[in-house]
């Protein structure tokens, strides 16, 4: 298994506990109706993104048919950007997603503002590698 | 991989690409007061474009591949195309439903996408069996 799915798949577990741990703080904050906390499209996509999303990069980039000779995983540059760029993206939206009444502040618009930009480039990453050894034998 | 599977998988990824900048366009809208917007009138496409046109069609393109075959088949593969037809139709129903709000395209177009998953359902069924049988 080559270092950067072994990256992929260990910090996607990290995130199936997180989002687990989200979606129970989602469930208490519903039930004890706790103001200006709300974590539940953050628990979504920490489990679908993080997670589930993760997961399938890693293994994909273990698995898919090679792509040539000389360069049996695509451009595994690609994949380390879209390692860093997917996580600083999530944790940028874990910061001040769950909490509404942040996200009118300056510095918050910027980061949620980063945050979809940098996990939305970073999958494009992973995406454009992986497509290339999309390979019919 | 199978000539089904690479249609599929791509397929999937164009889905993920296109559904995920939905993602960003809706994630940094919180940041503003315009959360009425189109994005988020089409929210509902974000769903359905990650959770089937992404990940379902990218779990069932590997999954043609990798089940377990009989002897040299791979069972009803005349059912894929059907179940692609099917899945990606009803996908194109559902955004342009959910963009003019109509019902009457964006509801037949989920039933679509539902009809897809028991064709495909149909197809994998005999595969997921014990070695040799």
């Amino acid at each position: 298994m080559p270092f950067s799915t072994r990256l992929f798949v260990k910090t996607s577990l990290v995130y199936a506990v997180l989002a687990a741990v989200f979606f129970a703080l989602a469930d208490a904050a519903s039930f004890f109706h706790w103001r200006g906390f709300s974590p539940y499209q953050t628990a979504l996509h920490l489990f679908l993104v993080g997670w589930v999303l993760q997961l399938i990069f890693g293994i994909g980039h273990w698995m898919f048919p090679k792509y040539s000779r000389e360069r049996p995983r695509g451009y595994e540059g690609l994949m380390y950007f879209a390692y860093v760029a997917l996580n600083l993206g999530l944790v940028a939206r874990l910061v001040v997603e769950p909490f509404p009444g942040l996200w009118l502040q300056s510095w918050s618009r910027g980061l949620l503002l980063f945050s979809g930009l940098a996990q939305w480039a970073g999958l494009l990453a992973a995406v454009f590698n992986l497509a290339l050894r999309i390979k019919v034998r | 991989m199978p000539r089904w599977s690479a249609i599929f998988i791509a397929t999937s990824f164009v889905y993920l690409v296109l559904g995920s900048a939905w993602g960003a366009w809706l994630l940094a809208t919180k940041g503003t007061t315009h959360m009425a917007g189109l994005p988020w009138s089409l929210r509902a496409w974000h769903v359905h474009a990650m959770l089937m046109g992404w990940l379902t069609q990218f779990i069932w393109g590997i999954g043609f591949w990798a089940f377990p075959r009989f002897r040299t088949s791979r069972g009803s593969v005349y059912l894929l195309p059907w179940v692609w037809g099917l899945l990606n139709l009803g996908l194109l129903l559902s955004l342009v439903g959910t963009a003019v709000r109509s019902l009457s395209l964006r509801f037949p177009g989920l039933v679509l996408v539902a009809l897809a998953a028991a064709v495909f359902a149909w197809h994998a069924w005999p595969r997921i069996k014990p070695p040799g049988a």
